[in-house]
């Protein structure tokens, strides 16, 4: 019994539930036979893949859904081997350069190459080309980016490339006029929530509706996560209360209340702690600025405090993504924003003597 | 308003009851008709109040408020004690830490502090102490002591009535005394007193222990004071220690020791006029120097008849008359030096025989263990095994064997430049051993040794049948000397210790080996086969008797002060003073003599080169020096380049354990600003960093030494407050290294059926799959699912995901956050032990087989992994010697905690 996410996943165009016009013109378009690089973009779970599977699954019937791995092997400059993991079926193959780290830019060149420039299938019923698919196209490093662009032109009459990303803001200017944008819109809260009342009536399973409610409000519009909380309700057979929150944000959380409720410098250095663990714990530092910013600005009553907090955000996230050691960009943030609430609380506390003497 | 609005609804409980305290403290001083103190906050202000007619300077209402909190502490304590002037003295260092930025280190001027400018212009006049009047008598030879001895009764008087009862406490107020100081320390009035120039030498003979700050001196100047007139400083009293120089604020155990070992207390004015009075001498090491010249010229007389003999050849002479006892006393040096000028005086004067070595004389001297170890060697170890002594044992102590005669090799270890080669040498020659040698220069690794030094070691016959009859005699007796073992290292040298070891184990001669660091890793395993011998560093009256005597044999003028302060620049290392000695000599043009002063540029200067470890380092950065302009922006960079990788992590852990010294107790705004500006600067330093690696923008460098060292140690500054921490960065990226690998490994195990990326897989997937793979078994465990189901339900999963059971292992360390509960807390072991076996008999087939491969080079991995552990510096990214990488961290946080421990030791002794 695989994940109700994996389970209730579209597999044709017929089936998707939302974003309906964008899907008919993706049909027309594969249809017409031929199209241009495609770069998908758009929130998580805002169904991004379902739509390139849709693709594939029109372009070359079900034979997609026949899935192996695949191992690569690749050597780097200082001539250690590595390999990577693939996604294939017999007419497209799913990679993710990302995870070869900073060796992203040999994995474009050897191996992304050697599957472009290869002979394409049997002509007489398939498409003239295969597709490749380039997840966590936002990972990939400036220079496996640079190395793409080639490729991409050269070998356009035997592959198409599908980049896949959460933004377009980390993807260098040039890719991005290579490929069709498609962005992808998250499904609205009615949406999310109707698919997921769909997915407990197939499942059976009864929440009330205000449980369920609550579950489309912590998702935030994500649908992947509205169904595996639905379903994590399932399995602890919680059917009216809260859906457990996650057991990283729980800790975010508490992180920001740490941070709010003394402002001390042993306080940094045990918050400091704090986001070691989250970054240990593999959270990206992006959310960690994200979701602690809404959660002091909340705090903060004063417009002229949310400000000042605003653009330390900004400017510590900016030098975060510019780094490669988060931790100190997101102290230096949690530092900066200690000084500036404790004068603001003092200012506060003398405006409130005088008024009152 | 709406602010209002927030404050009653949102604020905590705390934040509340602060604020009440606030208003309450300030009700009671507006009742207090106390006349506060004045203080002028910001700069501007405290330009004007320079002027002594200034009274009134406008002051913000907050300010206002601060003032009169300590205005009620200060009435506070005046009651308790009684005497004004006690509270002056103790508030005088707090006040000098409130300046607020460098740029104004001009102390404040308040109406306390005017009355010292005044004084600070007639220096002649003296503080009013009411409790230490001056010595009033200058006496041509030695000033009245009597003064002090009132001082003295006044200060034991006040131990008496101030010093708390129990051990413990008075432990807890020293402790509190000496945080109070960090950061705040130096002297009151630098600079108050004029410093008399004294007669050469004329403190030669006594020692001095400074307690407390001084009035005028900082503790470094008084030092060199009494280093520049020949007297010692050292910093615990002793029987021998003639004065104790009383500042103010003194730590109580010195004042004790002082009382119990009957040394006398003086002040600091008292020590400017011994200096000022005494009459000059000469000194003890140029005496002794010259007879020493005499005696020999006198000997040289009685062997040749030349007139003119080198200084050189004396000592040769002298070799030869004490070595008579000897077999053999070889001379390899070149006959005349004087032809040869160019001899480096290190060669020139290199011991020619055991007693002239610096430190090495006495008894219980490694020289003399050694000598006699080797004169026995033969008679213990030359033998079969079974006849070989044995080591006596004695309970907890272990092997008791203090002449070393169950070893059969010699570990020489210690500090360059103090003799421990020279020692091997001359130990061998005055027994009568020819000498093979290996040093840092051979190759040794296991081929080279066993090939090559076996075959000398073993047999040593080989070589005798080939001497004629004549040279048999001589010699038959080998000794191996491998200098520099701590060395063999890296690739070229790869199993040379192991199998110095073996040969150590067969020798049939003595073996003797030598290396800098005793404690590194690498002489572990070597430190169970030797005899071991450490060798401390020589005093530095030691080295100076030595080095007078090269200066007056090579007609080079110096005072001993001056020499005395080159060898404790040199770190007591007698090679390198004696090269630096040598320079200066060649340097200097005209014949006149060197001074202290000379002296002590050269010596800075050397100290530069001096090269720190990280965690001598930190403290630096975050002092204060206040004798010097700040901020030191030169000196904490050098400071940065003594580890530029290390430094800014070193600098990023601990930055905020440092108390700056420019914010006075209970401005916490303003200290958060300061760290936030610190931590600002180092964001800026790690982007920097990031340049350098990516695009090996090295000329980056000094951009991330002002960053990462000089901004936070400038803002910082003041003193670090708690233990000095390893910097964790290292261990948690290679935590968050593997952690990613395991994400990526689940997320290419999943991939075939559900697509996620590596974010996906530890927000959402991952607690999900946790939840799939607990709840069933819990639930079975707890009776609502029925038997086996949970587990079936489990395995079913497993399956569909192609999860292995490492993964589903991996998948719950991945998601199990601090303070939560394991995943499979409630399950019983008979509900896991069934899915094992459930798990173990299904073997479904898995798209994928890396599994295995993974595995054998774990193992091959961890078998070289103990040959080259320094290689792991690096993080590397690789994927295959992941396994060992989680053994790894693990083994280095060890070996790096334990240099840790060792300093943090050491500053508590201290």
């Amino acid at each position: 019994m695989s994940l109700w996410c994996d389970r209730y996943r579209p597999k044709t165009f017929k089936e998707l539930d939302y974003n309906l016009k964008q899907a008919k013109q993706l049909q027309r378009m594969v249809k017409e036979g031929d199209f241009p690089h495609l770069l998908f973009w758009g929130t998580n779970g805002a169904g991004k893949k379902t739509r390139i599977n849709c693709i594939l699954r029109e372009l070359y019937g079900s034979g997609v859904d026949k899935l192996r791995l695949e191992r690569h092997e690749y050597t780097t400059a200082s001539n250690k081997k590595l390999e990577l993991h693939a996604c294939a079926s017999n007419y497209h193959i799913e990679i993710c350069p990302a995870d070869a780290g900073i060796h992203d830019r040999i994995v474009i060149q050897e191996l992304v190459k050697g599957i472009a420039g290869g002979q394409s299938l049997n002509n007489d019923k398939q498409k003239q080309f295969k597709v490749i698919v380039i997840t966590e196209a936002n990972r990939l490093t400036k220079d496996a980016q640079h190395g793409l662009r080639r490729t991409m032109e050269k070998y356009m009459s035997t592959c198409r490339m599908i980049l896949l990303s959460e933004s377009t803001s980390k993807l260098i200017p040039a890719l991005r006029s290579r490929c069709l944008g498609i962005r992808v819109q998250a499904p609205s809260t009615e949406e999310v929530k109707q698919c997921l009342m769909q997915a407990c009536e197939i499942e059976r399973f009864e929440m009330t509706d205000e449980q369920i409610n609550r579950i489309v409000k912590l998702s935030d519009r994500n649908l992947r996560k509205a169904l595996l909380l639905g379903e994590v309700c399932k399995v602890k057979n919680i059917t009216n209360g809260d859906p457990p929150a996650y057991d990283w944000e729980e800790f975010l959380d508490k992180t920001g209340k740490m941070i709010l409720r003394n402002q001390s410098p042993s306080q940094i250095l045990q918050v400091r702690t704090n986001l070691y663990e989250l970054i240990v714990r593999l959270i990206p530092a992006n959310i960690i600025f994200q979701k602690l910013f809404l959660q002091l600005q909340a705090a903060c009553p004063d417009i002229h405090m949310k400000t000042k907090l605003a653009k330390a955000a900004a400017e510590f996230e900016h030098r975060s993504n510019l780094g490669s050691k988060p931790i100190y960009h997101l102290e230096a943030f949690v530092a900066r924003f200690m000084a500036d609430y404790k004068s603001f609380l003092d200012e506060f506390v003398d405006d409130m003597d005088e008024d009152e003497f | 308003m709406d602010i209002r609005k927030w404050l009653n609804k949102g604020m905590t409980p705390e934040f509340k009851a602060e604020a009440k305290k606030n208003k309450k403290a300030r009700k009671a001083l507006d009742s207090s008709d106390e006349e506060p103190e004045k203080e002028n906050p910001n700069p501007k202000a405290q330009a004007k109040a320079a002027k002594p007619a200034v009274e009134k300077v406008a002051v913000s209402p907050k300010d206002f408020f601060k003032k009169k909190n300590k205005a009620a502490e200060n009435s506070k304590k005046r009651k308790a004690s009684g005497e004004a002037e006690l509270v002056d003295l103790t508030q005088a260092p707090t006040k000098k830490t409130k300046v607020s930025s460098p740029e104004v280190t001009k102390r404040k001027s308040t109406d306390n502090e005017s009355q010292e400018v005044q004084k600070k212009e007639s220096p002649k006049k003296n503080l009013p102490k009411p409790d230490l009047p001056k010595p009033v008598e200058k006496e041509r030879s030695l000033p009245n002591v009597k003064a002090l001895e009132i001082k003295k009764n006044a200060s034991e008087e006040s131990m008496e009535t101030e010093a708390p009862k129990t051990p413990a406490e008075i432990r807890k107020a020293n402790y509190l005394k000496f945080k109070a100081k960090q950061g705040a320390g130096g002297p009151r009035n630098p600079g108050s007193k004029e410093i008399p120039v004294g007669a050469e030498n004329c403190l030669e003979g006594l020692t001095f222990v400074a307690t407390g700050d001084g009035d005028s001196l900082g503790r470094e100047e008084l030092k060199s004071l009494i280093q520049r007139y020949g007297g010692k400083f050292t910093t615990s009293v002793s029987g021998k220690t003639s004065y104790v120089v009383v500042g103010e604020e003194p730590g109580q155990s010195k004042l004790n020791k002082a009382k119990e070992k009957g040394v006398k207390l003086v002040d600091e004015d008292f020590v400017l006029e011994l200096i000022r009075s005494k009459p000059a001498k000469k000194s003890k090491y140029e005496i002794q120097a010259e007879e020493e010249a005499k005696q020999e010229a006198k000997k040289a007389k009685k062997a040749t008849p030349k007139k003119h003999v080198s200084p050189k050849k004396e000592a040769k002479k002298e070799v030869k008359q004490e070595a008579k006892s000897a077999p053999s006393a070889p001379t390899s040096q070149p006959k005349d030096e004087n032809a040869n000028p160019a001899v480096m005086w290190v060669e020139k004067y290199k011991p020619a025989d055991m007693k002239k070595i610096v430190g090495q004389n006495g008894n219980a001297s490694c020289a003399n263990k050694l000598l006699v170890w080797l004169k026995d060697w033969e008679k213990h170890q030359a033998c079969p095994k079974g006849q070989r002594p044995k080591p006596k044992f004695s309970g907890a102590k272990g092997a008791i064997d203090p002449t070393g005669m169950t070893f059969r090799a010699a570990l020489l270890s210690g500090p360059p430049g103090i003799g421990k080669t020279t020692t091997a040498h001359l130990v061998a020659k005055s027994l009568g051993f020819e000498l093979i040698e290996f040093n840092a220069s051979d190759t040794r690794n296991k081929k080279s040794l066993s090939s090559v030094v076996k075959g000398v070691i073993t047999n040593s016959a080989v070589d005798q049948a080939f001497r004629t009859e004549a040279k048999k005699v001589v010699s038959g007796k080998y000794i191996c000397i491998m200098d520099e073992v701590d060395g063999m290292a890296g690739n070229e040298d790869r199993g040379g210790i192991a199998e110095l070891i073996g040969l150590i184990k067969i020798s049939s001669i003595p073996i003797i080996c030598i290396c800098n660091d005793r404690m590194h890793p690498k002489m572990r395993s070597l430190a169970n086969y030797v005899f071991d011998l450490r060798f401390m560093k020589p005093r530095v009256e030691q080295i100076t008797g030595a080095m007078m005597s090269i200066c007056f044999k090579e007609k080079f003028k110096i005072a001993p002060a001056a020499v005395q302060e080159i060898i404790r620049s040199c770190n007591q290392d007698i090679r390198q003073t004696i090269n630096t000695l040598n320079m200066m000599a060649v340097n200097k043009k005209d014949d006149t003599k060197v001074e202290y002063d000379d002296a002590k540029s050269t010596a800075d200067g050397a100290k530069k080169d001096l090269k720190i470890g990280p965690f001598d380092a930190l403290p630096r950065i975050f002092r204060i020096d206040r004798s010097k302009p700040q901020p030191q922006i030169i000196e904490k960079q050098e400071l940065f380049f003594q580890d530029y990788s290390l430094m800014p992590k070193m600098v990023f852990e601990n930055y905020i354990k440092s108390k700056p010294a420019s914010i006075s107790h209970g401005e916490n705004t303003k200290h958060l600003q300061l760290i936030a500006k610190s931590a600002s600067a180092l964001s800026y330093s790690e982007l920097a960093e990031r340049k350098i690696m990516s695009k090996q923008a090295w000329s980056l460098l000094p951009t991330v030494a002002t960053f990462s060292t000089v901004i936070p140690g400038s803002l910082m500054g003041g003193g670090l407050t708690e233990r000095i921490d390893f910097p964790r960065e290292l261990g948690k990226i290679s935590t968050t290294n593997k952690n990613a690998r395991i994400a990526d490994q689940l997320k290419m195990h999943t991939r075939l059926q559900s697509k996620c990326d590596r974010w996906q897989m530890v927000s959402t997937h991952g607690p999900t799959f946790r939840e799939r793979l607990s709840q069933p078994l819990i639930r079975q465990t707890k009776g609502e699912l029925g038997a086996g189901e949970g587990v079936e339900q489990v395995l079913q999963f497993m399956n569909d995901y192609s999860l292995t059971k490492d993964d589903m292992d991996n998948i719950f360390d991945l998601t199990q956050w601090v303070g939560k509960k394991e995943p499979l807390a409630g399950v019983e072991s008979k509900v896991k032990a069934a899915l094992t076996r459930a798990y173990n008999k299904s073997s479904a087939p898995v798209p994928f087989a890396v599994e295995m491969k993974v595995k054998k080079k774990k193992k091959t991995a961890n078998v070289e992994g103990e040959e080259d552990e320094e290689e792991s510096g690096e993080e590397d990214e690789e994927a295959i010697i992941a396994a060992m990488k989680k053994a790894k961290p693990a083994k280095k946080a060890a070996a790096k905690k334990a240099p840790a421990k060792k300093t943090a030791a050491k500053k508590t002794k201290k």
